[in-house]
């Protein structure tokens, strides 16, 4: 039976905690201490209006105490002095006091004999028959009658009898007007109540309604007269059909009640209203609070579940994307936030990895249909059950065309027997893999071959399933055919190049002592040169003697001329010579790291250039350059001596340019001029100035070094050395200390 | 299993709203009951002549507290709404509008023939039933309206009271003091007596007229009247006056017998008379003697309830308001058929006797001469109206 019930909501569940845990005890609980309340108020009020009814009943006691001094001083008179004398002192208690509306003394027939103020009319008059003046004597000098509406006056009013000695007395009509202003006085505080005085009968003697007062309007008594102790109580009861609470006190000397009363409505009004506010405000509250906590349970607690039931509805489904929508489940507490970031990080794991799955299953699939190799699963019967989509497709079928077929519809006809020995044999040894090549059919009718790997293992209910991965050796088969063609071919030219090799064997040995030859021959073409050189220098040399000498035996002009032209040209052939000498050179060793500094010194330090200032600033600067570039600076700086004029200092500096490097050389002499600037580098120039700018240019231009004059004439000559990149560096200590 | 348990907390959350539902209507609405039927009561109230009305009035108020606590008016409630017509005829009519403009069925009132007459200037019109206990005026004699009264015609009951001064006392000298402050009750009466009693052979010595209102001074009066030589004295004022009056007679030592209407017949006049009114003859409506127990009954009740006897007044209007209710039984209804119902009434039992009414709503029931002795009345005749 227990399962039948079906659980309540969420929603029910805490609206049944509010409404039996939280409202009901909180409004019984309140409804508890505000009866209480209402209890301990009530009392306070009846304590209250008991009280001002006390005050009232013993004002009314001193009222008639009062009075009835007065009235038993006048008996006193009556009995001790002369009727003149009481006249006089009635009159003068009558006019000082007011208290009383008539007095009266009566004989012992009680006849009216004299009145106060004086009215014929009464005097005389039997009063015997008068009830309230039938009073026995009794302990009290002065005897109070039941009160009555005066038929003179219309006034409540009582009658106060001093009975005297000789059987007449003194009777004082006393008005209760006072009564009645004291009382309404009292209404004019409405919190106070109601208060009125009755007589014994019930009859009204003084009320805030003057008129209920004169027409003699009876209460009935609600038990006042039973509960009379003289102390005082209070009662509920009815008034006019309203509900009042009465508190009661004596007038100890009529026997007369001041009651307080005030209708209970307005008593427990407030109570009510506080009752119906509190329980208002209570269902309000609830209501309120039910519809928050709705709203609350709904945004806060319901719906994120529901989001997570979806959530988890949808994850099993494979649908992620509810996963997005509990990230925006607003942060309500701890223990959901968790939760619903559990479940988001669950959410996106398995999303992960059913992506990867999925990519897997893409990568594999795509693997598995579009692997350049046939797949194929048979049943036992031969039957496909599956092939990827390479395999059909390469066989010119979809895989739904194939799937269901019999695997041997797509083999060469001549192969089919054959096949089916394999796949039963693969059948009968699960535990093998085989192997064969044999002849498939495609749609269009081509033929190809393939070479098909079998292999069984358990499906569903441990049928076997055969796995069959085919390949086409088509083009194996067709290379093997062609390798076996282009082996005996290659076998050939093999051959061939044997002999060719053998061939370029014999040209190599034959070059190599071609260069050993070389080598033997510019060796002696170099001493040859340097013999030479050595034989016409000193023929030269010999010859510039002779020249010499001879010029002292000349006299003819015409022979001194010639002669100068002889030693003119004798002088060519030596320089020549020893241009030839040092072009030779060029070249003959190879090019390698210099410091620029150090061979600077040692180009200059063939010339005396000690009177010419030096301004060295290549420090740890190396090039690549050819051995002879001490003879570079040795040129340059024998031109600054031979044909700079004016120079008095040097320099040699270097600035980076872009990842080349500039040397510069310069002078402060006269300078080059622009037309000479044209042909400075040509031999010609340097074979009529004998600069030997040629040669620099030659020894540099070995490594790729260039050089021009950029120097203005007038200023002095400057010459910049251009190496390119990689023709430069610096020394170790150089980078050391930058 | 917690499924019982919520069921006896919601039943009791239901009681709980029910009981503060109920204890809101009682407190608020005074119970649930059905809706009251409410009848007035106009008399004069203040004053030195309210007497009589404040007699009225209470008897009218036990009335409905009997029949109240008897069950009602077929399960309705009855309520009595009071106002002072304050003796005056203006006072009268602004009473009576009040009660019918806060929507009584009947009005019992007023005490005096005057107001009685004032009154019905307003009633009348309203369609409202006026019922007086205590009115006897002549003027309302047979006329077919919506007035009833409980007491005979008083011009009949002048009559018979001269006819028994003349017959039984043999006297043949009358002087008679008249108030005209209730004209309509005292001049009509005043009038029956002395024609009766002058056609009875009689003469009427001295017939001299006051207003109670200026207070007069009645030893010159009684002077005047003591003068004419009469044998007797008739009283026809209320019951101070009469027994003032009286005492002043005594005091002018005219020792003549004394009558007095039925105005006088209260306790005021026991009290106030003292000796003086001793062997004083007068009219009575009601048989006050009577050993009746519902008469006992409602006399002890009444001097419980009010702390005095009981004056024909307060009888009357107390029989008055039982006529009204019966009628109201019978009707079923408020207003409608009212006086169709009263005056169905036949035999009805009064306190001391039963009653009926004519057809025109006076009442059909005997009244007595009594005579004053030992300070109470006694010696009860019964009188009937001439055929």
């Amino acid at each position: 039976m227990q399962d039948n019930i079906s659980p309540r909501t969420l929603n029910a569940v805490i609206l049944r905690i509010i409404r039996f845990r939280l409202f009901i005890p909180l409004l019984l609980i309140s409804l508890i201490a505000l009866s209480a309340v209402g209890y301990w108020e009530i009392r306070m009020l009846e304590a209250s209006q008991l009280q001002v009814a006390q005050a009232q009943s013993r004002i009314v006691d001193q009222y008639l105490e009062h009075a009835g001094r007065m009235l038993d001083n006048l008996g006193r008179v009556a009995e001790s002095g002369s009727k003149e004398e009481l006249a006089r002192v009635m009159e003068s208690t009558w006019a000082a006091y007011r208290y009383y509306d008539t007095f009266y003394y009566l004989d012992p027939h009680s006849r009216i004999v004299m009145i106060t103020p004086p009215d014929p009319r009464y005097t005389g008059l039997d009063m015997s028959r008068m009830p309230y003046f039938r009073i026995e004597t009794g302990t009290e000098p002065v005897m109070i009658s039941r009160p009555f509406i005066s038929l003179r006056t219309g006034d409540p009013t009582v009658y106060l009898i001093r009975h005297l000695g000789d059987g007449g007395a003194v009777v004082g009509e006393l008005s209760l007007t006072s009564l009645e202003n004291e009382v309404t006085r009292l209404a004019e505080t409405p919190e106070n109540g109601v208060l009125y005085i009755l007589d014994q009968s019930g009859m009204l003697l003084a009320h805030p309604s003057p008129d209920l007062v004169r027409e003699q309007t009876f209460f009935p008594d609600p038990g006042f007269m039973k509960q009379q102790d003289g102390s005082g109580s209070t009662l509920v009861y009815k008034d006019s059909g309203t509900t009042v609470l009465g508190s009661f006190a004596a007038v100890k000397k009529a026997d007369w009640l001041v009651v307080n009363q005030i209708p209970l409505v307005t008593v427990i009004a407030p109570f009510l209203l506080g009752l119906i506010l509190l329980f208002a405000t209570f269902c309000i509250i609830w209501l309120v609070l039910v519809r928050d906590i709705q709203g609350q349970l709904e945004s806060r607690l319901i719906r994120p579940l529901v989001l997570l039931s979806r959530g988890t509805s949808a994850l099993s489904d494979g649908d992620f994307s509810h996963a997005r929508d509990l990230a925006e489940i607003p942060e309500t507490f701890a223990e959901l936030d968790r939760l619903a970031g559990d479940f988001v990080q669950m959410s996106l794991a398995l999303q992960a990895r059913q992506e990867a799955l999925e990519k897997s299953e893409r990568r594999y699939r795509s693997l598995y249909d579009e692997n350049p190799t046939l797949y194929f699963t048979l049943d036992k019967e031969g039957t496909i059950l599956s092939v990827n989509r390479y395999g059909a497709e390469y066989l010119g079928y979809t895989v739904s065309e194939l799937v269901g077929e019999s695997v041997t519809n797509v083999f060469y006809p001549d192969d089919k027997p054959l096949a089916r020995t394999h796949l039963q044999s693969c059948l009968a040894r699960p535990e093998e893999i085989f192997q064969w090549e044999l002849r498939k059919v495609r749609r269009d009718g081509s033929m190809l071959w393939v070479k098909e790997t079998a292999h069984v293992i358990s499906g569903e209910e441990n049928n076997p399933i055969v796995l069959i991965v085919c390949e086409d050796i088509t083009k194996r088969k067709q290379a093997e055919d062609e390798v076996t063609r282009t082996s005996e071919e290659l076998h050939a030219a093999y051959e061939e190049m044997t002999a060719n090799a053998q061939e370029l064997k014999q040209n190599y040995e034959e070059l190599h002592k071609s260069q050993d030859a070389l080598r033997q021959a510019r060796k002696k073409l170099t001493l040859l040169n340097h013999i030479a050189f050595t034989d016409i220098r000193s023929a030269i040399f010999t010859l510039s003697g002779y020249i010499q000498l001879e010029e002292s035996y000349i006299s003819d002009e015409k022979q001194r001329q010639y002669h100068d032209e002889m030693g003119t040209i004798a002088g060519k052939i030596e320089d020549t010579l020893n241009f030839a000498k040092t072009y030779q050179d060029l070249g003959i060793r190879p090019a390698c790291w210099q410091n620029v500094e150090q061979v600077f010194l040692f180009g200059i330090s063939h010339i005396n250039v000690l009177d010419l200032k030096r301004h060295i600033m290549v420090k740890e600067l190396e090039i690549y350059a050819d051995p002879m570039l001490e003879q570079v600076f040795f040129n340059l700086a024998k031109n600054v001596k031979q044909h700079s004029k004016g120079a008095t200092e040097i320099t040699i500096r270097y600035e980076n340019r872009d990842d080349s490097i500039i040397i510069f050389f310069e002078d402060n002499g006269e300078g080059i001029p622009e037309d000479e600037k044209e042909t400075l580098f040509e031999r010609k120039y340097e074979e009529r100035k004998g600069a030997g700018l040629f040669l620099i240019r030659e020894i540099l231009g070995i490594t790729n070094i260039t050089m021009k004059e950029t120097g203005k004439p007038g200023t002095g000559a400057r010459f910049e050395i251009l190496v390119p990149e990689g023709g430069w560096r610096f020394t170790r200590n150089r980078l050391d200390e930058e | 299993m917690t499924q019982p348990r919520a069921t006896y907390i919601t039943i009791l959350l239901g009681i709980l709203i029910v009981v503060i539902i109920f204890a809101l209507v009682f407190l608020y609405g005074g119970g649930v009951g059905r809706e009251p039927v409410n009848i007035g009561f106009s008399g004069q109230l203040t004053g030195y002549q309210a007497e009589l009305g404040i007699q009225e009035r209470n008897g009218a108020l036990l009335a409905v507290e009997d029949i109240n606590a008897a069950g009602g008016i077929n399960g309705r409630p009855l309520i009595l709404l009071v106002h002072d017509d304050l003796g005056t005829p203006q006072g009268a009519r602004n009473a009576d509008a009040l009660l019918i403009a806060e929507g009584v069925v009947a009005i019992i009132g007023h005490p005096t023939s005057s107001q009685t007459l004032e009154g019905l200037q307003v009633t009348e019109p309203a369609g409202i039933i006026l019922i007086s206990p205590t009115t006897s005026t002549q003027d309302l004699n047979d006329r077919d309206d919506l007035f009833f009264r409980l007491v005979p015609v008083s011009s009949e009951r002048a009559s018979a009271f001269a006819r028994h001064i003349s017959k039984r006392q043999n006297l043949t000298r009358l002087a008679v003091i008249t108030d005209t402050d209730n004209a309509a009750y005292t001049v009509l009466y005043g009038e029956a007596l002395t024609d009766t009693f002058s056609s009875l052979g009689g003469t009427i010595t001295s017939c001299i007229e006051f207003s109670s209102k200026t207070k007069p001074d009645f030893a010159p009066l009684i002077s005047d009247l003591k003068k004419s030589g009469a044998q007797g004295l008739f009283i026809i004022a209320n019951d101070y006056d009469t027994a003032l009056i009286a005492q002043r007679v005594r005091l002018c030592g005219w020792d003549v017998p004394m009558y007095a209407s039925g105005w006088a017949q209260t306790e005021t006049l026991l009290a106030s008379g003292g000796s003086a009114v001793e062997g004083m003859e007068i009219e009575q409506a009601l048989f006050m003697e009577s050993t009746a127990p519902a008469f006992l009954d409602f006399k002890e009740r009444y001097e419980d309830r009010f702390g005095r006897p009981p004056s024909f007044g307060a009888v009357l209007s107390y029989e008055s308001v039982g006529v009204l209710a019966q009628a109201l039984r019978s009707t079923g209804k408020t207003t409608e058929n009212l006086k169709e119902g009263l005056l169905a009434v036949t035999d009805f039992p009064g306190l001391t006797d039963t009653f009926s009414f004519t057809r025109y709503g006076d009442v059909i029931r005997p009244y007595y001469i009594s005579t004053i002795r030992n300070g109470a009345y006694a010696d009860f005749k019964a009188i009937l109206p001439e055929p």
